[in-house]
């Protein structure tokens, strides 16, 4: 168990660890960095200014290193749009992507769980069927589809919520329905095949046959080996609902992370740009390695050696 | 607990109606997209600013626009037809270099083991990790956005998926008994692959595409949707929704219809790519 933690945090700061490096290499294959780095009109005093402080008169693996070394300390450059550092307008985002992304990821749980032991119980009967041809809708809708069929008919049309926004709770509605809608729908499917494989499992048979009750059963046997394969497919599907976040909160006008790099693109503004791509990479990562952390904790078959028994 | 038994009548290996209305769609998209400058009623481009926001046909307006006209009074009609041919041109060659490079890194894998195959499984590992939607967000802001970069761009997503198929399948293919045979009788390592390798893993490579394409569609209507991607005066559906937004209140069909037709284009593919999958290749695990 040990051994399988450490490879797996090994790994996750490895891949950190290769996204900022990726970004070094690129930033430095294209050309003289004062260019990107600072806008167009800087002068020639900012411009050695810049190069003394990021260390561009210096070998290559000593850049690199310095490189690190800024990166770790939260030093991402200045942003083009208003000098202030790349870490602060990111700071200032994260919270209202971090609000929106967890209400969405707890509507899609909530709906989509429930909606797929449904399905799974009512096994090709035209529940079953009705429920898997919404999640198939709700996951094929494109995300910025979505957002505008909304935005029509509850905010144009029925006048019941704003189409952007944060002042109230209302504001988050809709963007939440939007960013949850494609999860949602993978969550229902697959929980549905999940429960379905486990159903069909020679101990839930064991179970059945010594008389354990049909809740019983689900509860002791069922839900608890159903619940690991989902626990890999979110930490999966994290990267997917930031990608949704981007156009999600773009459309919603949501001051969040994603609306943040989209601007930040448009105007090119780098600094902001690799701040926003380097946290949205950490996210991605950390939430992977909690997802083997808890894994490693509700699955007994991951022994000591690190290796993972099959069952066969 | 009561086991099916499998059976094949000729009902069950005939196409459901659903993939026939499906590949009927996507063959009228690629029609379309052919044929474009002789379809289209007017250019996709020209302005007419006294014939702003038009409605459809069905929506109370004429047949001389018969879907109406966006807020720069240009025929929405031309505009889809021209998104259409678009969207799909840099989908298909998205996905076609995808898969070339994609596969050619696996087939590298299975040939340099070691050094070389531990540096391109590590690329791929990080790809897993970060959508491509983002690489591709970081590099437009770096380099710009033209055809070419974008192309290139798009091509990005799922490359790995092939990277990590094809090199599966060419490692269990030299080790299966008959190229261990035809080895034998002398063939050459390069005739082994593109004469029985090859053919053998095709069917899978085909499966992986027609999985992948719609979701190269998708980056590209949502890099187009947010601005990041075909650039004025060009057109792409992306790019007519991303400015039909503006305009929901007074004309919803400017952002409506080029948005049906991504939905319904994806959704079409995506459910031709899982039927070929189920009956080419049921070994390709389901995409989550």
């Amino acid at each position: 168990m040990t051994r399988y933690l450490a490879t797996r945090f090994v790994r996750a700061v490895l891949t950190l660890l290769l996204c900022v490096s990726a970004a070094f290499v690129v930033l430095r294959l294209s050309g003289d960095p004062t260019d990107i780095l600072l806008p167009e009109d800087a002068s020639a005093d900012t411009r050695a200014e810049y190069r003394t402080r990021w260390g561009l008169d210096r070998t290559i693996p000593e850049q690199y290193f310095r490189y690190l070394a800024s990166v770790l300390r939260g030093d991402l450059g200045l942003s083009f749009a208003d000098g202030r550092p790349a870490i602060t307008v990111i700071l200032e985002a994260i919270p209202n992507t971090l609000i929106l992304g967890s209400s969405a990821i707890i509507l899609a749980l909530a709906v989509g769980i429930p909606l797929g032991i449904l399905a799974a119980q009512h096994r090709n009967t035209p529940l079953d069927r009705t429920i898997m041809s919404l999640a198939v809708l709700g996951f094929s809708l494109p995300t910025f589809f979505l957002a505008i069929l909304l935005i029509l008919l509850f905010a144009l049309t029925l006048r019941w919520l704003p189409s952007s926004g944060t002042e109230t709770w209302l504001h988050l509605l809709l963007p939440t329905i939007t960013l949850a809608s494609g999860l949602l729908g993978k969550t229902a499917r697959f929980t549905r095949t999940s429960l379905l494989e486990v159903l069909s499992q020679p101990y839930v048979r064991t179970a059945r046959g010594k008389g354990v009750p049909r809740l019983g059963v689900l509860l002791g046997h069922v839900f608890p080996n159903a619940a690991v394969p989902l626990l890999m497919f979110l930490g999966i599907e994290i990267g997917l609902v930031l990608a949704g976040a981007v156009v999600t909160e773009t459309i919603f006008a949501w001051p969040g992370i994603g609306r943040l790099l989209v601007s930040a693109a448009a105007s090119r503004d780098l600094p902001v740009v690799q701040a926003a791509i380097l946290f949205v990479a950490a996210i991605i990562v950390l939430s992977n390695l909690a997802v083997d952390l808890i894994h490693a904790m509700v699955d007994p078959r991951i022994d000591a050696f690190g290796t993972k028994h099959s069952r066969s | 607990m009561s086991v099916q038994v499998e059976t094949f009548s000729p009902a069950r290996r005939s196409m459901p109606l659903s993939i026939r209305l499906a590949l009927a769609f996507l063959a009228s998209m690629a029609v379309i997209a052919l044929i474009a400058p002789l379809i289209a009623p007017y250019d996709f481009a020209q302005q007419n600013l006294l014939r702003r926001l038009r409605p459809p046909v069905f929506w109370g307006g004429d047949w001389a626009y018969p879907l109406g006209t966006d807020n720069l009074g240009r025929d929405i009609l031309s505009r889809l037809i021209y998104g259409v041919r678009t969207s799909i041109a840099v989908a298909m060659a998205g996905t076609l270099i995808g898969a070339v490079f994609g596969s050619l890194l696996g087939y590298l894998a299975t040939r340099r083991r070691g050094l070389v195959e531990e540096i391109i499984m590590m690329m791929v590992d990080v790809q897993a990790a970060l959508p491509a939607f983002f690489i591709a967000i970081a590099c437009i802001a770096l380099m710009g956005s033209n055809l070419l970069i974008f192309i290139v761009l798009v091509s990005l997503e799922g490359w790995e998926r092939y990277t990590r198929l094809v090199r599966g399948l060419v490692l269990s293919q030299q080790a299966s008994g008959y190229i261990l045979a035809v080895k034998a009788l002398g063939a050459s390592a390069a005739r082994v692959d593109i004469r029985h390798v090859l053919p053998n893993i095709a069917a899978s490579l085909v499966v992986q595409m027609s999985i992948t394409f719609p979701w190269v569609i998708l980056l590209e209507t949502s890099l187009s949707f947010l601005g990041l991607g075909i650039q004025p005066p060009g057109t792409s559906l992306g790019q007519m929704l991303g400015s039909g937004r503006n305009y929901l209140l007074q004309a919803w069909w400017i952002a409506v219809l080029p948005g049906m037709t991504i939905f319904l284009t994806t959704m079409a593919m995506s459910l031709v790519g899982d039927w070929l999958r189920d009956r080419l290749d049921p070994t390709l695990e389901e995409p989550s």
